[in-house]
C-alpha cells in the first residue's frame, strides 16, 4: 500500500475529503512549514503566529469539501493563512484601539543571541505597513513568483510587482544605514 | 536629470533596466550602490532561518477538528459532539415516537411546519401538551439551539455587506441538524414534524452548498 507521504496533493485531498485522516496529516506535514513561515512573519507575537497557523488549517480542513482544485491546494492553504492573519491583524488592531505593537522587544522578536542583521530584518519587516509585508514576505522571504502571489492573493501580478518594489523601497528606508555600502566620496548626479 | 525613483531601483534588483536608465546608471555611483544595497537586503531576506510551526501543532488541529466532527482523526474514539448528536438524535427519535403515541391516543393530528418558517430561522419546536420527560426536553432545546445558531447566521449573513463568512459554520451547522433528523427517522419514520425539519434542512444545506459551489475559490470567505 502506498504511504500517504507518497502521494500528490491532488490525491492526497481526494482522500482527505473522504475524511482520511493520514491523508490530511500528510497534506499538513507537506505545507504546514510554508503557511507558518508566511503567518510567522505576518504576526505581532510568535504566540499569536501558532494561534493564526492553527485557525488557518482548522479553516482549511472546514472548507476542503468545497476545495475544487482550481489552484494548487499550497497556494489555496496559502490564501487562507494570509486571510486569516488579516483578519486577525484587523482584529488585534481594534481592540487595541487603532495601536498594533509591532515593537520587536515586546513581540519576541529580539533575541541576543541571534545575529544582528536577522534581528534588523525581521524588526523592519515587523514595521513595514501591512500590505507591503505580505508581499515582501511572500517574494522576497519566501520566494514565490509573481504569478504564484497573484493567485495567492486575488490580485493582478502588475499589481504584486508594483507593490514588491513599493515595498523593497520602504524595507530599505527602515533599514537606514545598516545595509548602506561604504560610499568613498559623494558623487553628484549627472545632469 | 534626477535620481532614479525608489521603486525603479528596487525593480532593478531582479530586471533589466531600461536604455535611459542604463544610460542614467553608467554615470550615477549613488544609484548603482542603492541598487547594490537592494540587492544585499533582498538576499539577506531570502536566507532568513525558516520559521518551524511547534511541535504539537497538529494535536491542538485535530483536537479542534474532532470537537467539529469534520473528521475523526483520532483512531477508536468517537467524538465527543457526534456522542453528543447520537444521543440527541435517539432521544429526539424516543421523544418524538411517544409523542406519535399521544397524537393517535386521540389527539388532533398536528400540521406539520413550514419549511419557509424553518429555512428562515424562524422555526420553534412545537409545544407538547402535557408532561415532558427531561430528555425530551433535553432534546427540544438542543434543535431549538440548532435553530438559533441557524437563524444568528442568516442574520449576520443578512446585515454583512460581504459574502457570508461564515458559509462553513452555517454548514456545518445544518450536516448536524440534518444527521439528527435523519437518526430520529429511522426510529419514527411518519412523523410530520421531523420529516418538516430534515427536508427543510436538506433543502437548505443544497442551496448552501450550490452557493459555494459557485463561488469562486478567489473570492470565498477564507
Amino acid at each position: 500500500m502506498t504511504s500517504p507521504a507518497h502521494l500528490d496533493d491532488v490525491a492526497l485531498v481526494a482522500s482527505a475529503k473522504r475524511g482520511d485522516a493520514a491523508a490530511m496529516r500528510a497534506l499538513y506535514d507537506r505545507h504546514a512549514p510554508r503557511v507558518y513561515a508566511v503567518v510567522r512573519r505576518m504576526a505581532p507575537e510568535e504566540s499569536l503566529a501558532d494561534d493564526w497557523a492553527q485557525e488557518t488549517w482548522v479553516r482549511a480542513f472546514r472548507a476542503l469539501p468545497t476545495f475544487r482544485g482550481d489552484s494548487a491546494f499550497g497556494t489555496w492553504v496559502l490564501r487562507i493563512a494570509i486571510n486569516s492573519a488579516l483578519h486577525e491583524a484587523r482584529r488585534i488592531r481594534r481592540r487595541w484601539n487603532g495601536e498594533v505593537s509591532l515593537d520587536p522587544a515586546t513581540a519576541g522578536v529580539e533575541r541576543a543571541s541571534e545575529p544582528v542583521l536577522r534581528t534588523r530584518l525581521e524588526r523592519a519587516l515587523a514595521e513595514l505597513p501591512e500590505g507591503m509585508r505580505r508581499i515582501l514576505v511572500l517574494h522576497d522571504v519566501e520566494g514565490y513568483d509573481h504569478e504564484e502571489i497573484a493567485t495567492i492573493l486575488g490580485n493582478r501580478a502588475s499589481t504584486c510587482r508594483s507593490q514588491l518594489f513599493k515595498a523593497r523601497a520602504k524595507m530599505r528606508e527602515l533599514l537606514g544605514e545598516h545595509l548602506r555600502i561604504q560610499q568613498k566620496s559623494e558623487e553628484p548626479c549627472p545632469t | 536629470m534626477s535620481h532614479l525613483t525608489p521603486e525603479s531601483l528596487a525593480r532593478l534588483v531582479d530586471e533589466s533596466p531600461t536604455p535611459g536608465e542604463g544610460a542614467h546608471l553608467a554615470a550615477c555611483r549613488k544609484c548603482r550602490e542603492s541598487i547594490a544595497e537592494l540587492r544585499a537586503q533582498t538576499i539577506a531576506l531570502r536566507a532568513l532561518p525558516p520559521a518551524a510551526p511547534p511541535a504539537d501543532a497538529w494535536e491542538k488541529i485535530t483536537a479542534r477538528l474532532d470537537a467539529d466532527r469534520i473528521a475523526p482523526l483520532h483512531s477508536g474514539r468517537i467524538t465527543t459532539i457526534a456522542t453528543r448528536a447520537a444521543a440527541a438524535a435517539i432521544v429526539f427519535a424516543l421523544g418524538a415516537a411517544s409523542g406519535a403515541a399521544f397524537t393517535r391516543r386521540g389527539d388532533a393530528p398536528q400540521p406539520a411546519p413550514s419549511s419557509e418558517v424553518v429555512s428562515a430561522g424562524e422555526g420553534r419546536v412545537a409545544p407538547i401538551s402535557g408532561a415532558v420527560s427531561p430528555d425530551l426536553a433535553l432534546t427540544r432545546l438542543r434543535i431549538t439551539e440548532m435553530l438559533y445558531t441557524s437563524a444568528l447566521l442568516d442574520y449576520a449573513a443578512a446585515t454583512s455587506p460581504q459574502p457570508p463568512r461564515d458559509a462553513v459554520a452555517r454548514l456545518a451547522t445544518l450536516e448536524t441538524i440534518v444527521l439528527t433528523t435523519r437518526t430520529a427517522l429511522e426510529r419514527a419514520p411518519t412523523d410530520p414534524l421531523i420529516n418538516s425539519y430534515h427536508l427543510a434542512a436538506l433543502a437548505e444545506r443544497q442551496t448552501l452548498l450550490g452557493q459555494l459551489r459557485h463561488t469562486p475559490e478567489s473570492k470565498q470567505w477564507y
